[in-house]
């Protein structure tokens, strides 16, 4: 079946009166035929040297093994799209100068910029950060241990925000949601309770 | 050509009750005009259940300065989200007040098919416990109505409907005619046995009662798990009117649907005492019109059909029509959304629920 034939069997199913399996099969099969969108535009708000850290760090965060990583999946444009429409003016400044300081600690402890050091160098960076933000999340933690209800997010810690958008970006892309999380539009079938590794995974063109 | 104005009946709303109205008067014979005050949906092109992530501008997470500045109230509703914002209004052309003290989230959704696009599925039957429980506190008057009045009724909505479930033979939660349940997850049949361990019979989890065909029912399908009903379905395996009412109104050749038909007020004659007519405003032309009807069915939504009762005032009736009483607009209730609990199980992590099931487990209450 052509592309062409399968989105039109799947903007006629509700025609049809019942969509028994070769129906949900092709619909199943157009929708992995759509592919997603590209997004190759120059950053908006990223300046180029903000942009290739973001990058560094994304690939850090999610580097490309197996299956695709941060850069392959276009984090970094994800981010400059919420940077520049759907943050607000602090929490943008709070993003941009936590990318700032990751440069002047760099610059501190190896005298050059975070993009310019060797990975090893880059990884102790992260790291350091990963615990500021774990000690952080640690002390959030005991603040609010008497109190009720959730402890309140880590929006204001940059690392947290870079490591949850990178995580967002990667898991809401075709290859992170398909190829990591075996994620499928129309699954191939429903079983609450299912053994671990039985999921068949996407269907493969 | 002129637009008919004469009906046998009128329907005010295309929602999860004007589909019904509109159902059940047109299998009945009756040339039925069912006014919809907003836009027509299509379900070929405005469902997107299948639309993933990543073709979303925002990966799913909300265009949020738009929702901040045109539906700060719809989106707090976890429905109105970045595929379906769409079957909600917007904030900015739909403003009312409330007592400051009285804050009301009025979730509202004007296209054809209403909010039964986007609710959330659910159903259980009233007991007599429920029928009853004012008379047992004290409050108010007896209702002059019991399950077993109700129960065949029921029957004939469920029949149509498609209830998956699971009977249970509780007194307080009568069984509907279902379909068969829904299986729980691993982490749930841990509860389900812990709550059977520590409370006994007389509590009980089970699966969600829901409107989503688990077997091909009355010419829809069933459900193939893709998981956000609220986007529409294009098997047309959960109930709303679009799916389900509406089509079979339409196949009876007796219905006439205007979309973009706002009401403003019922039409009373006061020589049969009757309603008679349905005065409209076209939201495309802004011109008024007049459809005249022997009955007029008024299934606007809790609040506005109040709001096109207090609108249709006469001489004789200052106070709007049904409200001889002065309660018109007092003591409402709209549709009850969200509630309940998450919990983390341990065990069972070798487990995964495949597929993505549209109902939780519940507990419904025991029995004093």
């Amino acid at each position: 079946m052509n592309r062409r034939e399968a989105l039109r069997l799947l903007a006629t199913g509700a025609a049809l009166p019942l969509a028994h399996q070769p129906l949900l099969a092709a619909m199943r099969k157009a929708r992995t035929l759509v592919g997603g969108r590209a997004t190759s535009a120059a950053p908006r708000t990223l300046s180029e040297h903000q942009d290739a850290t973001v990058k560094t760090m994304a690939e850090l965060i999610l580097p490309k093994t197996e299956t695709p990583g941060a850069t392959d999946v276009g984090a970094s444009e994800f981010i400059d799209l919420l940077l520049t429409e759907w943050y607000d003016e602090p929490e943008r400044a709070m993003f941009l100068n936590g990318l700032a300081d990751v440069d002047a600690r760099s610059r501190s402890l190896f005298s050059k910029d975070f993009v310019d050091c060797p990975p090893l160098d880059q990884a102790d960076i992260l790291t350091a950060l990963g615990e500021e933000m774990t000690e952080e999340a640690a002390r959030v933690r005991d603040q609010t241990r008497h109190g009720r209800g959730a402890a309140p997010a880590l929006s204001h810690n940059f690392y947290s925000t870079m490591r949850r958008l990178t995580l967002t970006a990667y898991y809401t892309s075709e290859a992170g949601a398909t190829a990591e999380l075996h994620f499928e539009i129309i699954p191939d079938r429903h079983d609450s309770c299912a053994e671990v590794g039985t999921s068949k995974g996407p269907e493969r063109q | 050509m002129k637009e008919e104005t004469v009906y046998d009946a009128i329907v005010v709303g295309s929602g999860i009750t004007g589909g019904w109205a509109a159902k059940e008067l047109t299998e009945k014979g009756l040339k039925t005009l069912v006014l919809e005050a907003g836009r027509s949906i299509v379900p070929e092109q405005d469902y997107v259940e299948h639309v993933p992530a990543w073709e979303m501008k925002f990966r799913g997470m909300r265009d949020r300065k738009l929702q901040l500045e045109d539906q700060p109230i719809q989106s707090t509703c976890y429905a109105c989200d970045e595929w379906s914002s769409k079957f909600f209004v917007s904030d900015k052309e739909h403003p009312y007040t409330t007592d400051a003290d009285k804050p009301f989230r009025w979730i509202r959704g004007r296209q054809v098919g209403g909010r039964s696009i986007v609710w959330g599925r659910q159903s259980y039957r009233w007991s007599d416990l429920d029928f009853e429980a004012n008379l047992r506190d004290g409050i108010g008057i007896d209702w002059p109505i019991r399950y077993a009045d109700i129960a065949p009724w029921y029957d004939y909505v469920e029949d149509f409907v498609g209830i998956t479930g699971e009977a249970l033979g509780l007194p307080q939660l009568p069984d509907s005619k279902f379909l068969p349940p829904m299986e729980l997850t691993c982490a749930e049949k841990v509860v389900r046995e812990a709550v059977a361990k520590y409370f006994g019979p007389e509590r009980v989890l089970t699966i969600g009662r829901t409107a989503v065909l688990t077997q091909d029912h009355r010419g829809r399908s069933a459900c193939h798990y893709c998981g956000p009903c609220e986007r529409g379905c294009i098997t047309r395996s959960y109930f709303s009117s679009l799916n389900a009412t509406l089509p079979a109104a339409e196949k009876t050749g007796k219905m006439t649907l205007r979309p973009y038909s706002v009401v403003h007020s019922v039409g009373f004659d006061p020589r049969t005492r009757k309603a008679n007519a349905v005065r409209v405003i076209d939201a495309k032309t802004r011109g008024t019109m007049e459809f005249r009807a022997k009955i007029v069915f008024l299934c606007a939504s809790a609040l506005e059909s109040v709001r096109i009762l207090l609108n249709s005032s006469t001489t004789e009736f200052p106070g709007g029509l049904a409200n001889s009483s002065g309660e018109l607009g007092h003591n409402l209730m709209d549709h009850i959304k969200a509630g309940g609990a998450v919990a983390t199980i341990p065990g069972n992590e070798d487990r995964m629920p495949l597929g993505r099931r549209q109902t939780e487990s519940t507990c419904p209450d025991s029995v004093m």
